[in-house]
């Protein structure tokens, strides 16, 4: 199982960087880096926060599938 | 329930059969240690015995050079340390990634240099360190790698501080006074999720290294006592060593789970 994300895409939509998303989570950016890059799966707090900053859902975002899919 | 069963007695046999290769490759390593050392060991503390006296000849240049080596290269990786802190704030995005990573790597250098110089003089300072040495009439030959000992010291201990508040300076989120006992956890405590999760890692990493490297350690100190007379307080310090690692770490366990339990 994985998880695929769209952040990168979200937050070039808001037109704001890495830092600048981070400060609003209130994570550091090199936890956004690993989030858009896929080295890191956040937590339901997290991942909700990232959602509610960029005005879409959690499933917009998060994309869950099976490795054989 | 059937495979469960399988794995379980495989796990037995498994277990069984390191066991009995260590027992075999004791037995080995002891004899062949016998074999050769035996008729050797009077030579081979003489030749221990004539490098220690070398050292405490030069134990006040040898403790220089350290202190010498360790404060130009400290200075160095403090210099690259804060050029990477200023191209962190000036870069965004993946290029800081970078940076960032070049940082990380810079100071684990730097720290692991830091650390062997310490290292370093407290092996050399101990070559000397002895009632014996310096009732020989070398206590000032002592004092002089003392004040050296303790100059490099005091350098190695600035230097970290030094080292955490460059690192706050590209990283103003990350507190913790380095001087305060309490370091360790402000500085955790100042970490977001996925930084606690590296932590984390690392920290359990290190715990199987250490299980793994005391074994090992204390077979050597068992041996260095079976023939060379190196006493027996090695084997207990290795020991308790161990002891604490592990009953550190299974204490933390409980505790936390305890908590998680009462909350």
């Amino acid at each position: 199982m994985a998880l695929l994300n769209h952040l990168k895409k979200y937050r070039s939509e808001l037109g704001i960087n890495q830092t600048e998303l981070g400060r609003l989570a209130g994570v550091s950016r090199q936890t956004i880096s690993l989030i858009e890059r896929g080295d890191y799966s956040p937590s339901v707090t997290l991942a909700l926060k990232l959602a509610k900053i960029c005005r879409v859902t959690v499933e917009d975002i998060f994309v869950y599938y099976e490795e054989d899919e | 329930m059937k495979n469960g069963n399988v794995k379980k007695s495989n796990s037995y046999k498994k277990m069984g059969l390191y066991m009995l290769a260590s027992a075999i490759g004791g037995g080995i390593l002891g004899v062949f240690s016998f074999v050769i050392l035996d008729g050797n060991i009077g030579g081979i503390e003489t030749g221990v015995s004539s490098v220690l006296e070398g050292i405490r000849g030069i134990m006040v240049p040898a403790l220089a050079a350290i202190t010498l080596v360790s404060v130009v290269y400290g200075e160095i990786n403090l210099r690259k340390q804060k050029m990477i802190c200023g191209k962190v704030l000036e870069t965004e995005d993946e290029e800081c990634d970078g940076w960032e990573y070049e940082g990380e790597k810079t100071g684990a250098y730097g720290t692991v240099a830091n650390l062997v110089s310490q290292v370093l003089c407290i092996l050399v300072l101990s070559v000397g360190y002895s009632v014996k040495y310096i009732g020989e009439g070398n206590n000032v030959n002592m004092l002089g790698a003392c004040a050296v000992f303790l100059v490099c010291y005091a350098y190695d201990g600035f230097w970290q501080v030094r080292y955490v508040k460059t690192v706050q300076t590209a990283y103003p989120e990350k507190i913790g006074d380095p001087s305060s006992r309490k370091f360790h956890e402000q500085w955790l405590e100042s970490c977001d999720e996925a930084e606690k999760e590296v932590i984390y890692r690392s920290a359990y990493k290190s715990y199987i290294q250490t299980s793994k490297a005391i074994p090992i350690l204390l077979v050597l100190v068992m041996l260095g006592h079976l023939f060379f007379n190196t006493g027996i307080m090695a084997i207990v310090m290795v020991a308790v060593i161990w002891m604490v690692v592990t009953i550190s770490y299974l204490s933390s366990c409980v505790r936390l789970k305890g908590q998680k339990i009462r909350e």
